[in-house]
């Protein structure tokens, strides 16, 4: 076969693996995934601008783009209405204006009520989200193809491993602004390697638009998008084409220009009420600060946070397996040293946002993980860069094919651990999980620590093979035991989340990962079951007293 | 035929037997090394060495128009290979050869760039449009067979498609209620809720309410059976912030009666359990020609009666 020919097929085949990859992401989402206890938020919002009329958000909980996300569901449903209202608006045009004067609108406002307290609205916002984070995919892959032209299955490798992994595709089909955050932040990295590599001075310009647009967008879903203002500077300093103090004075023009204009278009506010934004961010600042030990997501900072960071990024993010992900993880770091060597000015630009991001929430006491899903995109194109690295280094086809083959297969795990996690979402009622905890503990060899609740919904089990009884004073010590019990028979918010392998074992759909988020609602709450280590259960503060001590006849 | 030859390759079969073993082997070498020398100077490019990278895409389109040469398409003939607008490109882009090159990287000006985009563009047209030509016969053969097979198996999945949704997706039924249980302009749970195919959203009488639902068929259609999702509270925790009592409707005792030219042509009477998990019961309703079926719920379990989801089958 001809190298041409080869090219070819490479490409085609990367294309076909991109597709099918964000055909499984969006496919596999499980948008009714259940209670998101933050999405009151976008409804609220949604329905004050219906009340309202108004595009711009009254009350800040968040920045312009997540808003902005469940008012163009609404609008969207409002377009067939729009005529009969313009024509009323002309035939009336009294001051001041008064929605509830236009019988179109009115029957709008009523249907988008109906709307709104419907789960459709809550799902049809979560698929924006999904649609939006989704671009992340085809970003990645192109991000890579920039950096290394012609290197269309290392590409298409980078692209999937962030659109099959779970976590990120957990969090992008929920109502949060995280995941399209990390879209745009890739959008970032695309337009930055752009003018980098871009030929003319023409085409210079319209990247650092371009730049300064998706520095806007970052900007206008979270205020963590200050931070690309600095690189997103720099930049006109590290293009080729233009080297006169004019001429990058020009390219930082362009560059506000676009972040201006995107601010202006996707967060109003910013402009229209910026001292509400401020009030907003600092409020944001204090409450991540102001957490105390014993709250779920409190960690030690800065050491702590910065070390659950890391676990989570990249023995987390990459694989459900955890040597999968550290494997993959390896290669991302081979990744980094080859961009770091090859792609110098890249990689000096682009590492400033990561680092400032990881260095700042380092600082504080809140670990919520959903805040680093924008850096995977980093360890993704880092991914592709250690494949190129590997095929440069050994260019043996045996070791390409092995490569493939490996690859391939940590990639098939994941792909068919999202099938797996839709089906559970979708499957999983009080029964099968009852189901479940009857296997585990009927196949359990040890003694049990039991909540009443649970011992009452599995009596006959516990019976058949266990001696129950409440703690007594005196009583020799149980042989290697664990607390099994409903989520709910502890104090939800004593659940200590953001750390890995904290619960042995958890019995509730795969709408989330319970080690990360252990507060997590979602689906059948009340009827999730945990098992814990005695250690956790002590960390907890669960009190054993409560508890039926069950040992194994 | 024009839109065929993807499949069929017949150009491509004729040119490679007119050009001849060693001709068509020159050829190919010469895409080759024009595939790898536009390699080099996109990477170089990426890298920041553009001046190098603009020798490589040179050489990239020379080796291209050294392809075309031992292809036997000559300059004349470029046109119709490529079309006049990227023969004309070609052109020029040749033409541009007595430019001087750069010596360094300060030395690249935006003209270089263009040029360098330009020549890398023309050299893969001109590559990729003499490719098949240069393929070995048993190599073209073979690339038929993988193409009409792929082809035929992608008509054949379309086709499957089609088929499933003319033949097997018959046009959802209407509903209507005796009545249905309404809290307030948001909270509804009207009839075409036991049609829509979501299992979360129900059809509910009133509180305490027997009633019925009766679906309307158009065009009539033969019937073997309904497929019935009681209504139920499974998941109920994630819609209603933990208000059970909201979805404590579930049917009991139902009645199906099919109806067709105006007069009831079958019935059955069924007892539904409540559910806990999303299963449904399949009630065997043999008629044909039916117009409309009547579920008259007669009894219930918890506050009134209620459906998930109604199917009919045919």
């Amino acid at each position: 076969m001809s190298a041409a020919t080869s090219l070819r097929r490479q490409r085609n085949a990367s294309l076909l693996v991109v597709g099918a990859v964000t055909a499984i992401f969006v496919g596999t989402a499980s948008v009714d995934h259940g209670y998101n206890w933050d999405e009151w938020a976008i409804v609220e919002a949604a329905r004050e601008s219906v009340r309202a009329v108004e595009i711009v958000q009254p009350n800040h909980g968040y920045n312009g783009f997540y808003f902005l996300c469940g008012t163009l569901v609404t609008f969207a449903h409002g377009l067939d209405d729009l005529p009969a209202a313009l024509i009323e608006i002309k035939q009336m045009p009294t001051m001041p204006f008064d929605p509830a004067r236009y019988r179109a609108i009115h029957r709008w406002q009523l249907d988008m009520y109906r709307l709104l307290g419907s789960e459709g609205f809550k799902l049809e916002v979560r698929r924006v989200f999904l649609g939006l984070s989704a671009l992340a995919i085809p970003l990645v892959f192109l991000t890579v193809l920039r950096l290394f032209p012609r290197r269309y299955l290392e590409a298409a490798g980078a692209a999937a491993l962030l659109g099959l992994s779970w976590e990120i595709a957990v969090r992008a089909r929920c109502t949060e602004v995280d995941a399209p955050q990390m879209m745009l932040v890739a959008l970032h990295v695309y337009l930055t390697s752009v003018a980098l590599t871009t030929t003319t001075r023409a085409r210079t310009l319209l990247a650092m638009l371009g730049v300064g647009g998706a520095t806007g967008l970052v900007l206008g879903c979270k205020m963590t998008g200050v931070f690309l203002v600095v690189p997103s500077v720099l930049l006109a300093w590290a293009v080729p084409t233009h080297r006169r103090a004019s001429e990058r004075a020009l390219l930082v023009l362009a560059m506000f220009a676009g972040l201006g204009g995107a601010l202006a278009f996707f967060a109003p506010e910013t402009f229209s009420d910026p001292i509400r934004v401020l009030h907003h961010g600092f409020n944001t600042a204090e409450g991540y600060r102001s957490v105390q030990p014993g709250y779920p997501f409190y960690v030690e900072p800065p050491h702590e946070h910065f070390y659950r960071i890391q676990l989570w990024t990249f023995l987390v993010a990459p694989s459900p397996l955890v040597p999968v992900a550290a494997a993959l993880s390896a290669i991302s770091l081979a990744g980094f040293v080859r961009l770091w060597r090859e792609r110098r000015r890249f990689s000096l630009l682009v590492a400033i946002y990561p680092l400032a991001v990881v260095a700042t929430m380092s600082a504080l006491p809140l670990l919520q993980q959903r805040n680093f899903v924008q850096l995977f995109p980093f360890v993704c194109v880092a991914f592709g860069a250690g494949l190129v690295a590997i095929r440069v280094r050994w260019p043996s086809p045996r070791v390409a094919q092995a490569l493939l083959a490996l690859v391939g297969a940590a990639m098939l795990f994941n792909a068919g651990w999202l099938f797996h996690a839709q089906r559970s979402v979708r499957d999983t009622t009080r029964d099968t999980i009852l189901e479940e905890v009857r296997a585990y503990v009927s196949g359990s060899e040890r003694d049990l620590y039991v909540s009443r609740r649970l011992h009452g919904a599995l009596r006959e089990t516990f019976e058949e093979r266990f001696e129950c009884a409440w703690p007594r004073t005196e009583e020799p010590p149980m042989r290697d035991p664990r607390l099994v019990m409903y989520y709910t028979d502890h104090i939800p918010r004593h659940w200590l989340s953001v750390r890995m392998g904290f619960v042995e074992r958890t019995f509730a759909p795969l709408d989330q990962n319970y080690d990360w988020y252990a507060t997590w609602k979602g689906h059948l709450e009340h009827h999730r079951v945990v098992a814990v280590s005695m250690e956790s259960a002590e960390e907890m503060n669960v009190q054993l007293q409560a508890m039926l001590r069950c040992r194994r006849r | 035929m024009r839109a065929l030859e993807p499949l069929l390759l017949l150009d491509a079969s004729r040119a490679s037997a007119e050009l001849g073993e060693a001709r068509r082997r020159a050829a190919a070498g010469s895409i080759d090394a024009s595939a790898r020398d536009a390699g080099r100077a996109e990477t170089l490019w990426a890298s920041g060495a553009r001046a190098s990278a603009y020798g490589y895409a040179e050489r990239a389109l020379d080796r291209a128009l050294e392809a075309a040469a031992h292809a036997g398409v000559e300059d004349e003939a470029l046109s119709r290979l490529l079309g006049e607008r990227w023969a004309g490109r070609v052109e020029r882009a040749r033409a541009a050869a007595c430019l001087p090159a750069p010596r360094s990287d300060d030395e690249l000006a935006d003209h270089h760039a263009e040029l360098y985009a330009e020549r890398l563009a023309c050299a893969g047209r001109l590559a990729g449009a003499l490719e098949h030509r240069t393929w070995a016969p048993d190599a073209i053969a073979r690339a038929r067979w993988v193409r009409w097979a792929v082809g035929l198996g992608v008509a054949a999945l379309f086709a499957a498609f089609a088929l499933y949704q003319i033949r097997f997706e018959p046009p959802r039924p209407q509903a209507e209620a005796s009545a249905y249980r309404t809290v307030d302009v948001v909270q509804t749970w009207p009839p075409e809720n036991a049609v829509d195919r979501d299992e979360m959203s129900y059809w509910h009488l009133p509180p305490g309410e027997t009633g019925w639902l009766e679906l309307t068929l158009s065009p009539p259609r033969d019937v073997s059976a309904l497929r019935v999702m009681n209504a139920h509270d499974l998941h109920a925790d994630d819609q209603n912030r933990y208000d059970r009592r909201r979805f404590d409707h579930a049917s009991r005792a139902i009645v199906v009666r099919a109806y067709a030219g105006g007069r009831e042509v079958a019935a059955t009477e069924y007892e539904l359990t409540r559910l806990r998990a999303l299963d449904r019961d399949t009630i065997p309703l043999e008629a044909r020609g039916v117009e409309r079926i009547r579920i008259e719920v007669t009894s219930f379990w918890g506050a009134g009666g209620g459906l998930a989801e109604v199917e009919v089958l045919p």
